[in-house]
């Protein structure tokens, strides 16, 4: 049970995250790690309160750990940073961004489904952010429905804050039994903050682990998502 | 190469590479590790970590992912990446000359001051 204490560090912390996208992660991964150590005092013999309290001074600084932690928050320092020496690259790349993704979401797009048709077989939430020079794209979700397809919901922005292109090729899909799956990808229109809806059909239901990989023109991410599967299965 | 301060000095960034290059750990788990492997000689302000952590991310050296442990608890797990072996054998190698270094000039302050 998180104290007074707790929530004035995390407060103090989040404070100083002026990227509000990354501040719901941020507060999880270090909450956890208090309640980590809470539990290690409270075998310890230590009554709740003081485990808390003494978890919560294990952390340090919460205003030094927050200006540190910004530092790697920041995209918007990033464009600034890279503009000021790569202003023509950057026109060239993006160019080529434009073109990438049209082509992606004409070829694509008969394949689109907006909501889930059948019923859900499983769900996992995601938080995985990657980036593609000025775009960042986080995973969210993804669900594996009954009728075999299974769905990646993830948004994305640039960090320039331009509404720009759509992004509708997040990459290969491939799972840990060796398939690989072509399948359509959805932008909705949401202004700077895109969202964005794949839909993978004829997915393996015994796949333990999703693979989303991006490579083109030298830039590239991968995200691996573990699925639950049926029982007996690791 | 800037981004121990707060941690442990020059070493941070070895040692976190080591230690994720044998299992995916999560933050708790590290600190853990950490304390444990040194005999509690390191005792930091823990919180400090994860500034690092996010810079070895965002630097591609380490990616995250969300997990579901032993526990059933859901934890961000950080995985050590080819990018991130690459550069912990650079560091290691960095570590190698630095310590050799020092020794040398240990070993020899004898020499040097007896006249």
């Amino acid at each position: 049970m998180p104290s007074p204490g707790r929530e004035e560090f995390l407060g103090k912390v989040l404070h100083q995250i002026r990227f509000p996208f990354d501040r719901a992660s941020i507060r999880s991964e270090l909450s956890d790690h208090i309640s980590e150590r809470v539990d290690h005092y409270l075998e310890l013999g230590y009554d709740q309160e003081d485990a808390e309290q003494a978890a919560v001074s294990d952390m340090g600084d919460p205003t030094q750990i927050g200006i540190e932690l910004n530092k790697e928050h920041s995209p918007l320092l990033g464009w600034l940073w890279k503009a000021s020496g790569l202003l023509l690259g950057t026109v060239i790349v993006l160019n080529v961004l434009f073109v990438v993704p049209l082509i992606g979401m004409s070829l694509f797009s008969h394949y689109t489904a907006n909501t889930i048709e059948s019923e859900i077989v499983y769900e996992v939430s995601v938080d995985e952010t990657v980036r593609l020079d000025d775009r960042v794209i986080h995973f969210s979700k993804v669900i594996f429905d009954t009728g075999g397809n299974l769905h990646i919901f993830y948004q994305h922005y640039d960090v320039r804050f331009r509404s720009g292109w759509s992004f509708g090729n997040i990459g290969t899909i491939t799972d840990n039994l060796g398939n690989t799956y072509r399948g359509g990808g959805k932008g909705e229109d949401g202004g700077l903050l895109r969202r964005g809806h794949r839909v993978v059909s004829g997915f393996s239901p015994e796949a333990n682990m999703l693979f989303v990989k991006y490579d083109h023109y030298n830039r590239k991410y991968e995200v691996t998502v573990p699925l639950p599967v049926g029982d007996g299965r690791e | 190469m800037k981004i121990d301060k707060g941690l442990l000095g020059g070493s941070t960034v070895l040692m976190l590479l080591s230690l994720l290059r044998e299992n995916d750990m999560y933050g708790y788990e590290i600190i853990r590790e950490l304390e444990q492997r040194s005999e509690q000689t390191f005792q930091f302000k823990e919180g400090t970590l994860y500034p690092v952590l996010h810079k070895l991310e965002n630097n591609g050296y380490v990616r995250s992912y969300l997990a579901t442990g032993d526990t059933g608890k859901q934890r961000k797990y950080y995985k050590i990446t080819e990018s991130g072996l690459k550069q912990l054998a650079e560091e290691k190698r960095t570590w190698q000359v630095f310590s050799a270094s020092v020794n040398k000039v240990l070993g020899g302050e004898v020499h040097a001051f007896a006249r």
